[in-house]
C-alpha cells in the first residue's frame, strides 16, 4: 500500500547534506591557518606533514567530537526534562568538573594518569561526585522528576559556582589566570589521545540513545502516556541521566566548559527537521560536531598568531543567533 | 478477563482505595462514576500499572499484572490520561504512531502494518482534515480524538479512558461513545470509561460502577446503580430520574 506518510519534508534530504557538509567540513579546515597558501606544496614539506597530522587534523577530530557529543546530549537532555532549554548543563555536571578542574589547579597537583593531567583527573572525579549527587537527591519512588531534577542541577550549579569563586579568592595571580582560561573553553590539543578516549564513549552513548528514539518521542508526552505505551520510564530517565551526564562529565574534562552548543544545535534542528528524535538524533550532533569545527577554526585563525578561547567564539555566535530565532518565530507564528 | 483482589493504595499516609473488588469480563463497557476524589482515577492507573498497588492483586487472564511486561501490557491495555501534553511539537499522525511503539521489535523502525493502522485509525475518528497538522496547534476535542486514536492503534483488548468526553461538544461526545460501542460489538473490546456524565453513561454502558471515598458502593446494571437514594448519599445532591422516551435509557437531572 501507499506511504500514507507523503514525503513533503525533507529532512531526509538535509540529513544527508549535514553528513557530507561534516565529511568537507574535515577536509577542508585543517588547511585553513596560518603559514598555508598552497594546501598541495604544503602538504608536501615535512614541516607541513607534521603540522597537519599531530596538530590540525587531531584537533578538528577532536572538535568534531566534543561538539558532536554536546548536541547529542543537549537533544536527550531536552527530552528527558521535558524542556527545551536544558542543556548539557543543566543538570550541574560542568560545574562540578570545573570545581574539580580549578580545585587541581589552585593545588598544584602534579599527578598523571595513563598521560592525563592532574586537572583532567579532578574535573571527571567532580563530574562523577555531581552526578551521584543529584541522581540521590532526584530520585523518588515513581521516577525521576523532570521539575526535581531542574531544581537541583540548578542549585548544585549556583553552590558549586560559589565554592569556584571562593576557591579563585584564595589563588595567586597566574593560578586565576590558569583558571579562567580553562573555564572558557579551549580545544588546544596535541596529537590523538583525547579522541582515541572520547571515541569509544561517543559511540556506544549515541548507538544506544539512537535505539530509543522512537521511547523518546513518546516520552515528550509526560510519564503516565508514556507508561501507558509500553515505555520504561524510569529505565530509560536513569540510563540518559546516567549516560549523558558521564560523557559530558569527560568532554568538559578535555574541553572545558564551552558553552551555547548544547542549546542552540538542537533547538535549532528540531527548527528545521522537527521533534522526531530519529532524525533529531542524527541531525544534531553531527551540525553540533560541524558547527564546532567551524567556531574553532575561527578561534585559532581570527586573531592571529594569538587564539580566542572557542567558548567566547560560540558563545558570541551562539547568543545573537539564538535571540535572532526567537524573534523570527514570534513574528512569523 | 480481569480480576481485581482486596486492592489498597495510599498516597503518602492519605489512603485513596481500600479493599477494591472488581472483576472484569471481555467485551464489557463499564462506566466508573463517583464524586471527585472517590479514586476512579487512580483506580484505572492502577490497572495500568501507571501506579503500583500497595496490597491486594490484579491479575490480567490469570497472570498478575507485575509479572507482565511493559510492551506487553500495552499490547492488551490502552490508558488515556485526563490531560495530555507534548513537550515538543509533533504531527497528528506522529502522535498515532506512537501508538504502535509496544509492537516495535529491537531497532526495527514502524512498518508497512503498522502505517496501515496508523490510516485505518484517522479514518475511524475522522481526523483525516488535520491528520496533517501538528498536535500542539488543535483544540481541546481535536487532541482528544487524536488521543483516541493513539490508544486505539495499540490494537488494544481493554481500554482505559479517563473522562474522554468532558472537553468534547455534544457531537463529539455521542460521536465517541458510538465508536467505543461499536469497537466493543464488532471486535469485543473491553471499554472502561471514568466520567461525570451519568446520562451518557447509562445510555451506552452495560454496567455502572459507584464509588464514594475510596470505596466501591454499588456495581452493577445501569438501573440497578443509578437509583435515587443511592446517588443523593454518594454526591449530596437531589436527582430526578426518568426514562428517556427516545433511547429508553435512564437519565438523570440534579437539582437544588
Amino acid at each position: 500500500m501507499d506511504n500514507p506518510f507523503p514525503k513533503t519534508d525533507r529532512s531526509g534530504v538535509l540529513i544527508v547534506s549535514l553528513v557530507i557538509f561534516t565529511m568537507l567540513t574535515i577536509l577542508t579546515t585543517p588547511f585553513i591557518g596560518s603559514g598555508i597558501t598552497d594546501p598541495i606544496k604544503f602538504y608536501a614539506s615535512e614541516t607541513g606533514q607534521q603540522i597537519l597530522l599531530i596538530l590540525r587534523l587531531p584537533r578538528v577530530i577532536f572538535a568534531f567530537l566534543v561538539g558532536f557529543s554536546l548536541a547529542m546530549v543537549g537533544v536527550v537532555f531536552q527530552a528527558l526534562l521535558q524542556n527545551e532549554l536544558a542543556t548539557p548543563y543543566t543538570l550541574g555536571v560542568s560545574s562540578g568538573g570545573a570545581l574539580g578542574a580549578v580545585i587541581a589547579i589552585k593545588s598544584g597537583l602534579v599527578i598523571s594518569l595513563m598521560g592525563f593531567t592532574s586537572t583532567i583527573i579532578f574535573s571527571v572525579a567532580g563530574s562523577l561526585l555531581t552526578i551521584a549527587i543529584i541522581y540521590q537527591i532526584a530520585r523518588s519512588g515513581a521516577g525521576l522528576s523532570p521539575l526535581i531534577l531542574i531544581l537541583t542541577g540548578v542549585t548544585v550549579s549556583l553552590l558549586f559556582s560559589s565554592l569556584i569563586l571562593f576557591v579563585h579568592y584564595l589563588a595567586d595571580f597566574t593560578e586565576t589566570y590558569r583558571m579562567i582560561r580553562w573555564l572558557m573553553g579551549g580545544l588546544q590539543i596535541i596529537g590523538w589521545e583525547y579522541s582515541l578516549v572520547l571515541l569509544p564513549f561517543v559511540l556506544l552513548v549515541f548507538a544506544y540513545l539512537y535505539r530509543q528514539a522512537t521511547a523518546l518521542n513518546i516520552l515528550s508526552s509526560g510519564d503516565e502516556m508514556a507508561l501507558s505505551k509500553g515505555v520504561d520510564v524510569l529505565k530509560l530517565q536513569r540510563v540518559i541521566f546516567f549516560s549523558g551526564s558521564a560523557l559530558t562529565g569527560l568532554v568538559v574534562a578535555f574541553a572545558g566548559p564551552i558553552g551555547f552548543i548544547g542549546l542552540i544545535i538542537p533547538h535549532l534542528l528540531r527548527l528545521m527537521v522537527g521533534s522526531d528524535h530519529r532524525k533529531l538524533l542524527l541531525a544534531a550532533p553531527f551540525f553540533g560536531g560541524s558547527f564546532l569545527i567551524w567556531c574553532d577554526t575561527l578561534a585559532r585563525t581570527i586573531i592571529s598568531p594569538a587564539e580566542l578561547p572557542v567558548g567566547i567564539i560560540t558563545a558570541m555566535l551562539g547568543g545573537p543567533f539564538f535571540i535572532w530565532l526567537l524573534i523570527k518565530r514570534k513574528m512569523s507564528p | 478477563m480481569l480480576q481485581l483482589e482486596r486492592i489498597n493504595f495510599c498516597y503518602g499516609t492519605a489512603s485513596v482505595l481500600e479493599d477494591i473488588n472488581l472483576s472484569v469480563s471481555r467485551g464489557e463497557f463499564i462506566a466508573i462514576i463517583g464524586p471527585n476524589g472517590a479514586g476512579k482515577s487512580t483506580l484505572i492507573k492502577l490497572i495500568d500499572r501507571i501506579l503500583p498497588a500497595d496490597s491486594g492483586q490484579i491479575l490480567l487472564d490469570g497472570k498478575p499484572l507485575p509479572v507482565i511486561s511493559r510492551k506487553e501490557l500495552a499490547c492488551t491495555i490502552a490508558y488515556l490520561p485526563q490531560e495530555t501534553n507534548f513537550a515538543f511539537s509533533y504531527t497528528v499522525r506522529e502522535v498515532i504512531l506512537m501508538g504502535r511503539f509496544p509492537y516495535q521489535k529491537g531497532v526495527r523502525a514502524y512498518n508497512a502494518e503498522d502505517f496501515k493502522v496508523v490510516q485505518q485509525m484517522i479514518s475511524l475518528m475522522e481526523i483525516d482534515r488535520f491528520a496533517s497538522r501538528h498536535f500542539n496547534e488543535l483544540s481541546g476535542g481535536e487532541k482528544q480524538r487524536v488521543l483516541i486514536a493513539s490508544a486505539l492503534a495499540q490494537n488494544p483488548s481493554i481500554i482505559l479512558l479517563d473522562e474522554p468526553t468532558s472537553a468534547l461538544d455534544l457531537h463529539h461526545q455521542i460521536a465517541i461513545y458510538k465508536i467505543l460501542k461499536k469497537l466493543k460489538e464488532e471486535q469485543n473490546l473491553t471499554v472502561c470509561v471514568v466520567t461525570h456524565d451519568i446520562n451518557l453513561a447509562a445510555q451506552f454502558c452495560d454496567r455502572v460502577v459507584l464509588m464514594g471515598e475510596g470505596r466501591l458502593i454499588r456495581d452493577g446494571k445501569p438501573e440497578e446503580v443509578l437509583q435515587f437514594q443511592l446517588l443523593q448519599d454518594t454526591f449530596g445532591v437531589k436527582v430526578y430520574i426518568d426514562i428517556n422516551p427516545l433511547t429508553k435509557s435512564l437519565y438523570i437531572l440534579p437539582y437544588g
